[in-house]
This record gives structure tokens, C-alpha cells and sequence, in this order.
């Protein structure tokens, strides 16, 4: 782990970002009740649920239960110092985070379930109906429950990495720009037909095509940032986007 | 997924990042997946293998029911698919053709038949009879049913399940969603979605799941104490049933599953007559012996339960008996245990002052005893008022901290017009500060522990200014103060210890 935080303090330019990852702020603690800790932990937990969920609901609980579970796993994760376990060198908050879920489900549910649960810990506000509506939309099919966990992370982080760029564009006031031009972050680009964006935006055709390169380049940035933000060094998240890849393409 | 990346190829997307600059843009993918970031939207399934699907009729948690036809048959059916993929694991296979051979092996005219169990296109299935007509929740909608109408459905359902339980089937769902009213006015319990065979070895919800639906659930359910799951826990979900077509709500209704669940294993069931008072007693009687928590208190099977229905509709005298006033009076105590010793201290002592009056120890019934009878009087008003509050705001802090407060208070005048710092009723602040402890609240703790030894030191002084009589020496009123803290640390330790235990089990 030193070694790998004197990396991060030498990182090329453009992966700044890289050197104070949320995944990094945990593990650094080594524990999960400091104040950074905590909030990092809490944002990463607060995008990535909906993999956890789906997981959770594949494995055959109800949706009653999935809700409860789900809920219950985030407030021991925080509240408890789950993160002694982690490989620190090597540890991917994808991993852990399904690890701990699948030894929360063995060791500690039927526990906890059997006990009166007063209080109630809403840590991350988890949109139940929106889940369980998401949920329904997922293929019947045969993947098992690992599969649909790490395709949904997938999905999840392609999803926020989007949401962001979008956010970004549109907070300069070029969200029009982002939608007419995001088929070409599929590679698609003799799909796009640069002349007729340009008349609609009242750009040149060169100022289009310019525009789709920074989108991309823009997108790629945005995209290893947010692996990044679940890895424990720079060197993993082109591991990462590989494993991702072949999530998705499988 | 979201409107962003609909449309976009996810494993293009993901490629993408992996693209040097030079070459983006210029990648193509390889893409063979099927399956988009919005699987199935639009598209209706109309055929199912052999079977037309006519409509959607109901979602569970594991299944989704439509009304199809059976095309080599040419009949009309209600057939149950699996909702995506729950049956990933061999574990919800095996449940899933459990719960199909649970019900198919039982044949009666009050349980819905089983037609075909089956599998296509890797989609478990099975299909039963169609029963048009509505379930006993759209029955009710609000509106509770007459006594009798009520009394004879639960009373075919219940000899259903006996039947069922003969053959070594528990339902362990009953709820008036899953009773379904037929065209000819029967009643068919359907959905035996949580069967269990009783006698299966390979028990696939033995690792303590709470299954059911919390509202009809047993005490026993939703404590997770599968060991003690047996046909009275259907006994109780009957009375379930019957006491919301009664009242038109179930015996327990909370905003969260998890608070119905608490309910349910630690509250008393309103009486069905409170809410209307048209319910015949002998109907609340029997529902409510349904829903005792004891599952010894029952009946002990859904035949006797038949049985005392049957005696009902026939105006004969059922064999239930009203719990008695001992009964009651120890569930109403269970409910409100502070309320409860507070009463039962207050009469002890009242009664005790009324001897001492009598037999003249006291003296006259002068002034002390008038004071002590409004004190008495003023303290277990409060104390109801109290307990309101509480009951109110079950998880706020104020009501308690006032509650507590106030009994400190009520001590300290009793003792302020009697003996003062020499009584030996001072031994009501120990006997406060321990009760404090029972509320689980350390701050709570302190606040008694300080206030009593407060007015202890405040009586003392009082004493010393204007009663010289009944002055103490320092030496004794510093012990008595040092153990009033002394005793509340002891139980601010046991507090933790039980919190430590609590949190070690989780």
C-alpha cells in the first residue's frame, strides 16, 4: 500500500484525481468511523446499491426482504470495521463490497433477522419501488447471481460516468450538444451525421467533429475517474475497465 | 437503467475507456449481447408454450399469475411463471416444485387444483384452476362483512386446511388475498406458495427466512422460530382472516414491515367489538383465541376452529371461553409494565397509610392523611397521563425524562410533609433510580440518580433549618447520597453490558 501511495502522488497529470480516490480515503484509514471514511464510503455505497440489490433479489429473496437486507448491510458496513479484512494491495471496492455482502448473508442476516429490529437504519436511502421496478425489468434468464451483480456494477458506473458528463455539459449549457453527440462514445461515429448536427446546433461541421473528440476524450477521463474512485491504485483501473469490458461482452 | 445511457451500447461504452486517443472513435466492438440496458421493454409475451396468455392477474414475490388458455384443451386457466430468474439457485428450483407437489397432492373442493407442473424455455410453471370471481381482500374493501358470512368462510377454510394439515401440508400464507370467492359463493384458498411438507427432510426454509406476510404472520413466524411452525400457526392466520373480514383491517398494521413484524410478536389485538360493536361475542371470542401469542392457547387444530364456527352459525354455546379478569388484567400489566407497578406500589402504600390511620399509629386523620390520599390520588392520574404520552410518542425521550421527573418530584413532597430525611421511605429513590434503569436510557439514569440525591440533600437541609427533630448527622446523609451515585453507576454498568450483548449478538 505505501508504495502504491507514493504512485498515486506521481500520477500523470489528468488523472489528478487519482491521488485522493474515495476507495483510497477508506482504505487508508483501515477503518470505516473517521469522518472521510465514512462519507467516502457512504457516496460510494449510495451509487453502487442497486448491484447489491439486484444480487440480493437473484438469490432468490423477496423483495421485502432484499429492501430490509440491503438496508441493514449498509448500516453494518459502516457501522462495523468490516474493511479489517480487505487486501489492502489489491482490494477493488467491487470485490469487497460483494464479499461482505455474501458474508453478511452466511454469518450475520438470520441473526440480526431473528432480533427485534427497532430503530431503523436508513443510511442510504434506497428507493425501494424504483428497485424493485428495475428490478422487474432485468432479462429472465440464466445468469447466476455473481454474473447479474457484476453486470449491473458495470452498468451502474457507465451509468453515473454519463450522468455526470452530462451534468457537466449541460452546466455549461451544451446538454443539447452531449445528447445529439453520445452515439459516438460507442465508437459509431460514421453514424452520426456531423453536417445536419451542426445546422441544428448552428455549428460548422469541423466544430462538430471537434466537439465528438473532446466528448470522447472528455468521457474516457470521466470514465477511468470513476473506476478509479473504486480501486485501490492507478495501475488497476486499466484491469478494471478490461474485466468490465468482458462483464458486459460476455 | 437511466435515459442516459439508454439506447448506448454498455460494452461499447466500456471499450471505449480503453481506447488510446489516436485510435478513438475508430474501435469497433464486437458486441453479441442481446441483452440491452433495457431487456424486454415493449415487447408482450402472448404464448407461454402451450398456453395463450390472456392477462396479468396478480404479482407475488416469487411468481406472477396470468390468466391463459390451454390451447390442446381449450380450457381457461390461471397460470403461475416465476418472476425473472428467481429461480437461479438449485435451492429455488427445488422449492419451486415443492411448493407445486404440495399442492397438487391435495385434492378438495375448497383448495384450488393443480393441473400442470412443468418447465419451458427454462421458465418453471404451473397451472391451476381459473377461479373468476373475487379474493376475500376485494370482498371486504373497507366494508367489514356480516358476523355470519364471515363466520361461514373462515369456517370452510379452516376444515380446507385441516385437510391439508392431515396430509402434512402447512400453508404458512393464509391471507384473505389468497382465499378467492367462486361464482357458486365458496370460498378456495389458493397459492400455496409457502407450503412446506412437513415431513420433508431437505427443508428449504429452515435457515430462519421469515416467510408470509407480516400482517397475517404468527408470532412464532415472525419471531423466525421455525422449531414452533405447526398448524396453529395457520390456526392463527385464520383468525387473521376472520377478524379483518370482521373489522374490515387485520389484527396488526404497521407502515413498515418491520414494525408490523413487532407487533405482531408483542402487542394484544384490539377486540374486533371496539372497532364494531355489532361483532356477536362469541365471533370475537373465537377469532381472539386465534390470536393468542401462546400457540398452546389455540385451538389445537384448524378442525376445532371448524367446529366452534360450526357451533356459532348453529346458535349452539361455543367451547372457547373469554379470557377471564386475571387474564386480562396480566395482559393489560404485560402492555404497560411501568404503569402497572407504579398502580400497584401506590395501592400497596395507600393501603398500608389506611391501617396505620385505623390502628392509630398515624394519629388523626388530619392533614398528613389528606395530603398523602390528593398525593396518591394526583400520582396515579399522572401516571395514566403518563403512560398516554408515552404510548403516544413511543420513541421520543421527552414523555419518559417528564415521567421520571415527576415521580422523583412525588416522592420528595410525600417525604417532605412526613419524616423527612429520617423516613423510611427513602428508600423510593434507590427503588426509582433501579426502575430508571429498565428504560434502557443511560441519560435517563443520571438524571434520576442526580435528582434524587438532589432532593435527598434538599430534605436534609430543610430538615436541619426547620425541623431539628428530624435533623441528620453529615456522616449519614453523605453515605446515603454517595450510594444513591453509587447505585446509579452500578446500573449505568449493567446498561452497558446489556448493550455490548445485544450489539455481540448482530
Amino acid at each position: 500500500m505505501t508504495a502504491s501511495r507514493q504512485d498515486e502522488s506521481s500520477v500523470r497529470p489528468g488523472a489528478g484525481q487519482f491521488a485522493t480516490t474515495r476507495w483510497t480515503i477508506v482504505l487508508t484509514a483501515g477503518r470505516s468511523d473517521t469522518p472521510q471514511a465514512q462519507a467516502a464510503l457512504g457516496k460510494l455505497c449510495q451509487t453502487y446499491w442497486y448491484p447489491l440489490y439486484a444480487y440480493v433479489r437473484r438469490q432468490g429473496h423477496s423483495r421485502e426482504d432484499a429492501q430490509d437486507l440491503t438496508q441493514e448491510f449498509f448500516a453494518k458496513l459502516i457501522a462495523k470495521h468490516y474493511l479489517g479484512d480487505v487486501d489492502r494491495s489489491k482490494g477493488k471496492f467491487r470485490s469487497f463490497l460483494l464479499a461482505s455482502l455474501k458474508h453478511f448473508l452466511a454469518n450475520e442476516w438470520d441473526k440480526s433477522r431473528a432480533q427485534k429490529r427497532g430503530g431503523g437504519h436508513t443510511f442510504t436511502a434506497l428507493d425501494a419501488q424504483t428497485a424493485e421496478n428495475r428490478y422487474r425489468l432485468e432479462p429472465v434468464d440464466t445468469m447466476t447471481a455473481d454474473r447479474i451483480y457484476e453486470r449491473r456494477w458495470a452498468l451502474t458506473l457507465l451509468d453515473e460516468v454519463l450522468k455526470r458528463l452530462r451534468e457537466e455539459y449541460a452546466a455549461d449549457g451544451k446538454a443539447k450538444l452531449f445528447d445529439q453527440l453520445k452515439v459516438t462514445l460507442t465508437g459509431e461515429r460514421s453514424a452520426i451525421p456531423y453536417a445536419q448536427v451542426g445546422t441544428q446546433l448552428g455549428m460548422s461541421e469541423g466544430a462538430v467533429k471537434v466537439a465528438a473528440h473532446r466528448l470522447r476524450q472528455r468521457y474516457r477521463e470521466a470514465l477511468r475517474a470513476e473506476i478509479a474512485e473504486t480501486v485501490a491504485s492507478p495501475g488497476e483501473v486499466e484491469g478494471e475497465l478490461r474485466h468490465l469490458f468482458a462483464v458486459l461482452s460476455g | 437503467m437511466t435515459e442516459t445511457t439508454a439506447g448506448l451500447c454498455p460494452a461499447c461504452l466500456m471499450k471505449q475507456g480503453l481506447a488510446s486517443d489516436t485510435q478513438a472513435g475508430a474501435v469497433t466492438v464486437e458486441w453479441r449481447d442481446t441483452q440491452t440496458a433495457q431487456p424486454g421493454c415493449g415487447t408482450k409475451l402472448q404464448y407461454f408454450g402451450d398456453y395463450e396468455l390472456l392477462e396479468e392477474i396478480a404479482r407475488g414475490g416469487m411468481g406472477v399469475i396470468y390468466k391463459a388458455r390451454q390451447a390442446n384443451l381449450n380450457r381457461v386457466v390461471a397460470l403461475k411463471m416465476i418472476l425473472s430468474g428467481q429461480l437461479a439457485t438449485e435451492a429455488e428450483v427445488k422449492r419451486f416444485y415443492t411448493e407445486a407437489k404440495a399442492a397438487a397432492n391435495l385434492q378438495h373442493p375448497n383448495i384450488v387444483a393443480i393441473h400442470e407442473v412443468g418447465e419451458h424455455g427454462g421458465q418453471c410453471y404451473f397451472s391451476m384452476d381459473y377461479v373468476a370471481g373475487k379474493n376475500l381482500a376485494d370482498l371486504v374493501g373497507g366494508q367489514p362483512l356480516p358476523a355470519q358470512r364471515a363466520a361461514r368462510y373462515v369456517q370452510i377454510v379452516a376444515q380446507a386446511v385441516h385437510f391439508a394439515h392431515q396430509r402434512g401440508t402447512l400453508h404458512r400464507d393464509l391471507k384473505p388475498q389468497n382465499v378467492l370467492i367462486d361464482e357458486h359463493d365458496q370460498p378456495r384458498i389458493t397459492d400455496f406458495g409457502l407450503a412446506k411438507i412437513m415431513d420433508d427432510e431437505s427443508n428449504l426454509t429452515m435457515s430462519g427466512e421469515v416467510m408470509g406476510s407480516p400482517s397475517y404472520m404468527a408470532p412464532e413466524q415472525a419471531a423466525g422460530r421455525h422449531d414452533q411452525v405447526g398448524p396453529h400457526t395457520d390456526v392463527y392466520a385464520l383468525g387473521a382472516i376472520l377478524y379483518e373480514l370482521l373489522v374490515a383491517r387485520p389484527p396488526f398494521k404497521e407502515p413498515t414491515v418491520v414494525a408490523t413484524m413487532q407487533k405482531v410478536m408483542e402487542a394484544e389485538p384490539t377486540a374486533p367489538r371496539r372497532f364494531s360493536p355489532g361483532v356477536p361475542a362469541d365471533v370475537e371470542t373465537i377469532c381472539l383465541k386465534c390470536l393468542e401469542k401462546a400457540p398452546s392457547r389455540r385451538y389445537a387444530s384448524a378442525q376445532e376452529l371448524a367446529d366452534d364456527l360450526d357451533r356459532f352459525l348453529r346458535g349452539e354455546p361455543i367451547h372457547a371461553r373469554p379470557p377471564g379478569l386475571l387474564d386480562r388484567l396480566d395482559r393489560w400489566a404485560r402492555l404497560r409494565p411501568a404503569l402497572a407497578v407504579t398502580l400497584l406500589a401506590l395501592a400497596a402504600f395507600y393501603l398500608f397509610h389506611l391501617v396505620l390511620i385505623e390502628v392509630g399509629t398515624e394519629g388523626e386523620a388530619g392533614f398528613f392523611h389528606w395530603f398523602v390520599t390528593a398525593l396518591v390520588a394526583t400520582w396515579a392520574v399522572a401516571a395514566v397521563a403518563f403512560q398516554r404520552w408515552t404510548t403516544h410518542r413511543p420513541r421520543q425521550a421527552l414523555p419518559i425524562y417528564c415521567w421520571a421527573a415527576f415521580e422523583v418530584v412525588m416522592l420528595t413532597l410525600f417525604l417532605w410533609q412526613g419524616d423527612g430525611p429520617r423516613s423510611a421511605l427513602l428508600i423510593g429513590y434507590p427503588l426509582l433510580i433501579a426502575a430508571a434503569a429498565l428504560r434502557y436510557r443511560i441519560g435517563l439514569l443520571w438524571l434520576v440518580t442526580v435528582l434524587s440525591a438532589a432532593s435527598y440533600i434538599g430534605l436534609v437541609i430543610e430538615a436541619a433549618l426547620r425541623r431539628p427533630q428530624l435533623a441528620v448527622q453529615l456522616k449519614d446523609w453523605v453515605i446515603f447520597a454517595l450510594s444513591l451515585f453509587v447505585l446509579g453507576f452500578v446500573q449505568r454498568l449493567l446498561l452497558r453490558r446489556l448493550r455490548a450483548a445485544s450489539l455481540s449478538e448482530h
